[in-house]
């Protein structure tokens, strides 16, 4: 979390003038939690949104032409695109029919002020780890379908997800992108000399990646020890004590649910609120990733 | 008991341990400053290897939790660093070239249905518990309460039960290797004046993460079973701070202490 700006006494502002717009936007970067604490009063957030709504989502794939799969996830403002390369390689030797998955998650200094250039920082291997745990332990690509010839052969996917514009919960967006990519993913088919040794893929034939499920995720912050947001904002994450994160899966289940910190004071139903309000947006989100 | 401002502990929970070690407040270098309170800085070593993504993440869990129940604006413009080293392996695939051997014969049907590389939930939980025990160890930096962390697992359905005392539903508390096939959940609980009680769970966790845990009834007997086992880690603690507090007076009296 970053620092904390003193929280002052209600500032005299000078009269009303052509400036009171700068006013607003200095007020802002002065004293950020003084100015989300005053939007709630009135219960609304900075970007005009209710605590309880969610922003628009789009996606598109295959714009990306030289990658096995591409995705482009707009959450609001913040835009993540996730390209999809498939290699062959040699598979581990205690493990010699499965396949390998290397997700990567890239924040790069373009797409906020946040991030500086250089190797990845800290969130960035964050958001890697958990979008690695999540299509581990969901089984989102069986590693054994990724096998071209056991022991000899398998594929390897390099799943790429870089964020062009980061305004808050890119975990969402990251791993919507993930798997819409993979959705759209089509391999070549391989075909495994016995006496060369050698894979040959075929340029004409092509083989759609199987998806065995499809986890989404569905982020929310505790402020104040009051106000839950849905979906924060690159604004309002900085401010928020607690984040709390649901995955589902297509069966409508909790693949996963943790919550970071305390949640509001003297609401002991937040994760529950927070399930019923995940599995609701999952219908959402099965809508635009079913229209591509 | 080292010196007054640092404290070790280690902290084992079944089969997997962890030390923790605390320093602060001390100096801080110049980038990492904040006017209003202390610096919170994890590290987290893995047994195997070297830190990477992985380490990273639990680092930042741990971070998140204890920026809440530490209150480290008594120390602005200063650093408190938690160091916390993995005495045991962290994922169950690393377990399992350990006994290669084993693993190769297929070691059973179970685990192939199951990923290789889950990493172990009572890992997380022996960390938080032996920072907790290194803070309070340290007594240098004031908190709103004792955590405690507890991992609940619950087994595949097929599997016989081994134990019954701290069973509950298919739901275990600590679970081995073989025990958290099916889900497994990591609560924390902190226990104060502004958590509802000094000896007793307060009623909602202040961290959860949980897998697989799909309905309402299975996650409220879990947060149940976790909130018996926090009370058992709770008690483990003052027990232990006492039985140190003893040997430390024994060693090193002096004129003030009142045996």
């Amino acid at each position: 979390m970053s620092t904390d700006a003193p929280i002052s006494a209600p500032i005299s502002l000078p009269p009303a003038s052509a400036s009171s717009k700068l006013d607003a936007k200095t007020f802002q970067r002065l004293h950020p939690r003084a100015y989300l604490e005053r939007f709630l009063s009135e219960g609304i957030r900075p970007d005009g949104r209710e605590p309880n709504t969610w922003r628009d989502v789009s996606l598109n794939t295959g714009s990306i032409s030289t990658a096995e799969g591409s995705a482009l996830v707009r959450l609001g403002t913040t835009t993540i695109v996730c390209g999809i390369k498939a290699e062959v390689a040699e598979p581990e030797l205690g493990r010699p029919e499965h396949g390998f998955i290397v997700p990567n998650v890239d924040l790069s200094s373009i797409c906020s002020p946040k991030f500086k250039p250089g190797p990845p920082g800290e969130e960035a291997q964050i958001l890697s780890e958990r979008i690695n745990a999540i299509l581990i332990q969901a089984d989102v690509v069986p590693t054994p379908s990724l096998c071209i010839h056991p022991a000899k052969a398998c594929w390897v996917l390099y799943i790429d997800i870089t964020c062009i514009n980061y305004d808050g919960n890119a975990f969402d967006a990251c791993l919507l992108a993930a798997i819409a990519a993979l959705r759209a993913t089509h391999l070549p088919k391989p075909t495994f000399d016995e006496e060369t040794e050698r894979v040959t893929c075929s340029r004409t034939e092509k083989l759609p990646l199987q998806v065995k499920c499809i986890p989404l995720s569905s982020t929310f912050g505790v402020f104040d020890s009051k106000h839950l947001l849905y979906d924060p904002t690159a604004f309002e994450e900085p401010l928020l004590e607690t984040s709390i994160t649901v995955i589902t899966d297509e069966k409508q289940q909790i693949l996963s649910s943790s919550q970071l910190g305390l949640g509001p004071r003297g609401d002991s139903t937040v994760l529950e609120r927070c399930t019923s309000a995940a599995i609701e947006r999952r219908l959402a989100l099965e809508k635009v990733l079913n229209e591509i | 008991l080292i010196s007054r401002d640092e404290g070790d502990q280690p902290s084992a929970i079944g089969s997997t341990s962890v030390v923790a070690s605390v320093s602060g407040p001390i100096e801080v270098r110049l980038n990492a400053e904040l006017p209003s309170k202390a610096t919170l800085e994890v590290n987290v070593r893995p047994l195997i290897g070297i830190s990477a993504t992985p380490e990273k993440h639990y680092a930042k869990q741990i971070r998140d939790v204890f920026e809440q129940i530490l209150i480290l604006s008594q120390h602005p413009r200063a650093l408190v660093q938690l160091v916390v080293q993995a005495l045991s392996p962290i994922t169950t695939s690393q377990w399992n070239r350990s006994s290669y051997t084993l693993a190769s014969e297929g070691l059973t049907a179970q685990s192939s249905k199951r990923p290789a590389d889950i990493a172990n939930p009572t890992l997380i939980a022996a960390m938080l518990n032996a920072a907790s025990l290194a803070f309070l160890n340290a007594s240098s930096i004031p908190m709103r309460g004792t955590l405690c962390a507890v991992a609940v697992g619950k087994k595949q359905s097929m599997m016989p039960s081994t134990r019954s005392s701290t069973e509950a539903g298919g739901l275990v508390l600590d679970p081995t290797e073989d025990e958290f096939g099916d889900g497994w959940g990591v609560f924390a609980f902190a226990f104060g004046q502004t958590f509802g009680g000094e000896t007793k769970a307060g009623s909602e966790p202040v961290w959860v993460d949980c897998v697989g845990l799909s309905d309402g009834a299975t996650y409220s007997a879990a947060v149940a079973l976790a909130q018996k086992g926090a009370n058992d880690v709770m008690r483990y603690f003052r027990e232990e701070l006492t039985k140190a507090e003893r040997a430390d007076i024994e060693t090193n009296p002096s004129p003030m202490d009142v045996l």
